[in-house]
């Protein structure tokens, strides 16, 4: 499948005042495409950033957090040009992706540092790193230096800086990495509190399942363009057109069989080789097949024991979209 | 507030123990070179000379320049680097002011380490065992350098003939070739003399060339391939000879050499305590300034001033940091850069002929806080480094320059810092 084979991407649950706007935006390192061409607009909740790595996403969100210039087309934030604009880093958090920081410091003396950087005000600073300390879970460590830290208690630092000043727009490039577990779930937590609270949270990653459990809004990124945007079932709507695959474990597997392949939607119906009883059906509409499916399975008595299309799983809609599946 | 806790952070960060030494070892430099030379030769040295030699060469021509070079450039290269610098950038204070409040961190550092090992210097020159003055002839204190080599060329009186028969065979031979000729005749024959009394002594069979004499044709043989130095090299080495009869020679003093000087009192009561070391020295220098008031200067109180150093310091590092600074905003290795500025470019430059001098900012410092010349038989390499003062530019001009430079490098540098991106390219995301 070709990306250009996708149709224009579509703004359905984009909130109507977009918090970040990418308009025909790309961005070269000399002869190296970073992004290509990117328009999207982000809101408020937890939106994912997905692709692989060297698809883009970093360079995305340096653009978002005015690190660097796009080449050509515009990039704002909350209404403004990032680059360099301290109006937009009053209201931005950004969790970079480096593990770098600063190795002599104390967490606890770096978060202050950058939480009296970003202006919060002396007499409330004290009282505000610790709090954003223990909303991290860094208490216990936040007076050792960051030299001696494991990723994971780094990561968590790196998102206490960035949420100090309890900003409107929180970028984090790839936050998962090095953590948990219970660091994922706890940062997670961080992430929908923000989200909660009408923030407009971006998070990077490559690993399918961590943004899974955390949000359906995702835009999908390969070599430097957006493949899509929106919602997980949006998206899969996105590739309706082409075959969806659904997997029924039922009793009587000819006579469901049978009455599938009556069904106009229905592309193919395949016996599964390993799996006696099973049966894949490819359909253009899953929407409806969905719709419809229960009635048929009530007004014949079949007894189905599972149901389950592989191709509602993030990563094979990923994998489908960048043509790997 | 916020300018004060990167201030600090950045000032913390200078002070990290592996720098620590490092800056402690340097520091201590100057002061450690003194107290050597002062125990090397406990007869020559000269605090004041030392001072000014130590702090042109080693504080204003090496450990300002060098530090300026690293924390200029390390102000912002660093986190570049590192990468850390995403968090400076990313905070809603202007960059110019992040660069500007890191820079005066940096700023600090430099002027606390240089006026540091300027004290010490100076507590090790005249503190440390008392404050010495030799009084060995300078460069400076001949008024008339053509006129003294004339004397020593084709002495007329006692003393110049005095002072020509002392000189080393090798400075004798470029001041009066024909003196030098006529001394290696002699010493010729006598040796022949000699030898011919050994050998009669010991065998009556004919002399024959013995080893030590082609030893010594060769040595001569060796010296006379070597091409005449510059003139200024030939005065400083006539001076440099006279110093050595003034310390030296306790004869110095005959009746009939300085017949018809008048003699001040001091050198009369000197001379009846038949001095040796310091005091002999200066029993020569206060003879030959009185025998030749024409030529040789009345030894002036030499110049040290602390004070100067300590205020023109801070002005050498901020123009200095500046033009660093400028350089790490504007390249990607800025230390090398840097590095190659600081003691390729300052170190020759202010050593070129006039206008050439005048592309650096060495030659200006130096304008203003001048180090005399050190004394003729200082070490050459020292003597060149340290260059000659610049009586061509005046302090205005310096003060002008200096300010200009600090202005346009700092603003070239906040302004750039402000529109560039410092994001390393993404090798892989």
């Amino acid at each position: 499948m070709t990306t250009s084979a996708l149709p224009p991407v579509t703004t359905a649950r984009i909130a109507a005042q977009p918090m970040i706007a990418l308009e025909h935006t790309s961005r070269w390192y000399g002869q190296v495409i970073g992004i290509n061409d990117v328009s999207c607009w982000i809101g408020a909740g937890i939106t994912a950033l997905l692709g692989p790595n060297g698809a883009g996403k970093s360079t995305m969100l340096k653009l978002i957090t005015g690190q660097l210039k796009p080449t050509t087309g515009h990039v704002s934030v909350l209404g403004l040009e990032p680059f360099a604009n301290t109006n937009v880093f009053r209201r931005l958090g950004y969790c970079p992706e480096i593990e770098n920081s600063y190795d002599d410091m104390s967490g606890r003396d770096f978060v202050t540092l950058l939480g009296s950087m970003a202006g919060i005000p002396a007499n409330r600073l004290r009282t505000r790193v610790s709090e954003v300390i223990e909303q991290v879970g860094m208490t216990a460590n936040s007076d050792r230096k960051i030299g001696g830290y494991s990723k994971g208690m780094r990561q968590r630092v790196k998102v206490a800086q960035a949420i100090i000043h309890d900003p409107d727009v929180l970028i984090l490039d790839e936050p998962f990495n090095g953590l948990d577990p219970l660091g994922r779930r706890e940062m997670s937590a961080v992430l929908h509190h923000m989200a909660d609270l009408g923030k407009c949270v971006v998070v990077s990653s490559h690993i399918l399942y961590e943004v899974e459990q955390m949000t359906h809004n995702i835009l999908l990124m390969n070599r430097g363009r957006l493949l899509a945007q929106g919602d997980v079932f949006h998206i899969r709507s996105l590739i309706d057109q082409h075959p969806h695959r659904i997997a029924i474990t039922t009793t009587d597997s000819r006579g469901l069989a049978r009455r599938m392949l009556d069904l106009p939607y229905v592309l193919s119906v395949r016996f599964d080789p390993l799996r006696p009883g099973t049966l894949e059906i490819e359909t253009h509409s899953p929407e409806l097949f969905y719709t419809q499916f229960p009635e048929i399975v009530l007004d014949h008595g079949f007894v189905v024991s599972s149901f389950e299309s592989p191709d509602n799983n993030l990563e094979s809609v990923f994998r489908y979209l960048v043509g790997a599946g | 507030m916020s300018d004060l806790t990167l201030f600090k952070m950045a000032l913390r960060d200078l002070v990290r123990a592996k720098r620590l030494i490092i800056a402690a070892i340097l520091v201590a430099i100057p002061a450690l070179i003194t107290i050597l030379w002062r125990m090397a030769s406990p007869e020559e040295f000269d605090s004041y000379d030392t001072y000014n030699t130590l702090s042109a060469v080693l504080v204003y021509g090496f450990l300002l320049i060098l530090l300026s070079v690293i924390f200029g450039t390390g102000v912002i290269s660093q986190e570049i680097e590192q990468k850390t610098i995403v968090y400076m950038l990313t905070r809603p204070v202007p960059r110019w002011r992040i660069a500007l409040v890191k820079f005066a961190a940096a700023f600090v550092g430099i002027v606390l380490t240089v006026w540091l090992a300027t004290i010490l210097l100076a507590f090790a020159a005249f503190g440390v065992g008392g404050h010495e003055e030799s009084a060995a002839l300078r460069f400076s204190d001949v008024r008339d350098t053509s006129q003294l080599m004339q004397r020593l060329r084709e002495p007329q009186d006692e003393l110049s003939k005095h002072l020509q028969s002392r000189l080393q065979d090798n400075t004798l031979r470029w001041i009066a070739p024909d003196a030098w000729q006529k001394r290696r005749e002699e010493e010729a024959k006598s040796e022949r003399k000699l030898d011919a009394a050994t050998t009669s002594a010991t065998s009556p069979s004919p002399p024959l060339p013995s080893p030590p004499r082609a030893g010594r044709r060769d040595r001569i043989g060796r010296r006379v391939r070597g091409s005449r130095p510059s003139d200024d090299r030939v005065e400083r080495l006539a001076i440099s000879g006279i110093n050595d009869t003034l310390r030296n020679d306790q004869g110095f003093f005959r009746a009939e050499r300085f017949n018809g000087v008048e003699l001040t009192p001091e050198t009369k009561s000197l001379i009846n305590k038949r001095p040796s070391g310091r005091e002999l020295t200066r029993l020569n220098r206060l003879l030959i300034e009185q025998a030749w008031p024409d030529l040789i200067v009345h030894r002036a109180q030499p110049t040290f001033n602390l004070g100067k150093d300590l205020a023109i310091l801070p002005f050498g590092a901020l123009a200095y940091g500046a033009v660093f600074l400028f350089m790490a905003t504007l390249l990607h290795r800025p230390l090398m850069y840097g590095l190659v500025f600081a003691f390729g470019w300052e170190a020759w430059v202010p050593n070129l002929p006039d206008k050439f001098q005048m592309v650096s900012i060495m030659t200006y410092l130096r304008t203003l806080a001048p180090h005399p010349r050190p004394s003729a038989e200082s070490v050459d390499i020292i003597q060149f480094l340290s260059g000659s003062n610049q009586q061509t530019i005046s302090t205005t001009v310096a003060t002008t320059v200096l300010v200009s430079v600090i202005v346009v490098a700092l603003g070239m540098a906040l302004l750039l810092f402000t529109n560039r991106e410092y994001v390393p390219r993404e090798d892989s995301e």
